[in-house]
């Protein structure tokens, strides 16, 4: 039985096992290490029950080190499945497809979507070794279902800190573009006096208000409706522009009051 | 009348230990008691006693004041015809499943564990000497009662040292 030292010896995959095994769903703690255990080296949890008690402990003494996530920039590129993979080299440059994507995974479950999050991070590059074209990143495909499950053989220490950059990318976007991300679904519309209101005025903020609920309620999705100027058949168009371009645009609509 | 470690059966400790947990131990009806299930003499008959021989039977049986750490590990431990083995080792060291189980037990039944520890830890053999590991409450349940009136304290306190060792 090899019992991993660090992080650095440890996959994507078992670390998404681990992290689902909660101490509070055990009758003990030291259950609770068996399954740990069991994860981190593949062995069945009868055989880990029959080790000698004082084994048992040296080991657990050794796992002291997952009691603090990984801390490790995450590496530029690794290898998996013989290819090399290469980290997004510009989160700015991203397409909006991308972003929505990236949400939707980050905000349901970000260890569970962790291998869905990286295949988008992670990708195939074409090094032209040219010192007048840049190398390629590979573009946004159909492919993200298709590769995911690959991540999980990923080393968890090479790949945990795209979760650590991506947030930080995140909270700059939402800090920047604030007043676009305002999805609070709560019912916080300051409340106004609409008696004085002549019957044109009331239409008007009546509709406001009803937009505001379904952008509330739809939240991305409903930005890019908005993009494609409400037209489904744009959608697909609309997803691979720019994130900068898309959200520049909707915060000149919306300073502008631009209604699409 | 000699009471010694090797003279009490877990059912008999556990009965004594129940009792003197509930009582007044310096109350003489309770030593009377205590020492009735210890002994099999009827509580006439020690009634009986010189009060010399009452006390040192009393001092005899205060396990606090006796030097267990002498006492040697038994591996193989024969009953009604029946071997039970703690390891198929030279020395005997808990495994996780038996520390899980008995921490279950303790947590749930704090002192009184005795006969639960004798059943965890001693398992029949097969034919070819091989033991027997089988944890279910059921075969816990059916060594605890084919073990508790035959095996005796200097047995199992040994065991209990180690358990304690591991607690500490």
């Amino acid at each position: 039985m090899v019992v991993p030292d660090s992080w650095n010896q440890i996959s994507v995959g078992q670390f998404i096992e681990l992290v689902s095994i909660k101490v509070e769903d055990f009758n003990c703690e030291d259950e609770y290490f068996i399954q740990l255990l069991s994860i981190l080296t593949d062995t069945d949890s009868t055989i880990i029950e029959e080790m000698d008690i004082d084994d048992f402990n040296q080991i657990k003494s050794r796992l002291i080190f997952l009691s603090k996530l990984p801390s490790k920039p995450p590496k530029q590129s690794i290898v998996i499945v013989n290819t090399d993979l290469h980290l997004y080299p510009d989160l700015y440059s991203m397409i909006i497809g991308e972003f929505i994507d990236l949400e939707n995974l980050i905000t349901s479950n970000s260890i569970e979507n962790l291998p869905k999050i990286l295949a988008i991070l992670y990708r195939r590059m074409k090094i032209n070794n040219d010192a007048f074209i840049p190398d390629e990143f590979e573009s946004y495909g159909s492919w993200l279902n298709h590769r995911a499950n690959i991540f999980n053989e990923a080393i968890i220490d090479d790949v945990y800190g795209v979760l650590n950059q991506y947030i930080k990318f995140r909270k700059h976007i939402y800090d920047n573009y604030s007043g676009l991300f305002d999805f609070d679904d709560s019912d916080s519309t300051e409340e106004i006096d609409v008696s004085q209101m002549s019957a044109a005025d009331k239409l008007t903020y009546q509709k406001a208000i009803e937009q505001e609920k379904i952008v509330s309620k739809w939240g991305l999705d409903a930005l890019l409706m908005k993009l494609a100027n409400n037209d489904v058949t744009k959608i697909n168009d609309v997803v691979k522009l720019p994130l900068l371009l898309c959200l520049n645009s909707l915060a000149l609509f919306k300073e502008l009051n631009i209604s699409t | 009348m000699q009471v010694n470690l090797s003279t009490i059966t877990l059912n008999k400790f556990k009965a004594f230990y129940d009792l003197s947990q509930v009582s007044d131990n310096n109350d003489i009806e309770t030593s009377i008691q205590l020492i009735h299930i210890l002994t099999d003499k009827s509580v006439a008959e020690i009634e009986e006693l010189e009060l010399d021989e009452f006390k040192a039977i009393l001092n005899s049986v205060n396990y606090e004041n006796t030097d267990t750490s002498s006492l040697p590990v038994i591996i193989e431990y024969k009953a009604n015809d029946k071997v039970y083995k703690s390891t198929n080792k030279d020395t005997f060291n808990f495994n996780v499943k038996q520390i899980n189980l008995l921490q279950g037990i303790i947590k749930a039944n704090a002192n009184n564990y005795i006969e639960d520890l004798a059943a965890i830890i001693f398992k029949p053999i097969d034919e070819a000497g091989n033991i027997i590991n089988d944890y279910s409450d059921e075969a816990i349940a059916q060594r605890k009662q084919e073990l508790s009136s035959v095996m005796t304290m200097n047995i199992l306190i040994p065991y209990l040292n180690l358990l304690h060792k591991q607690f500490k």
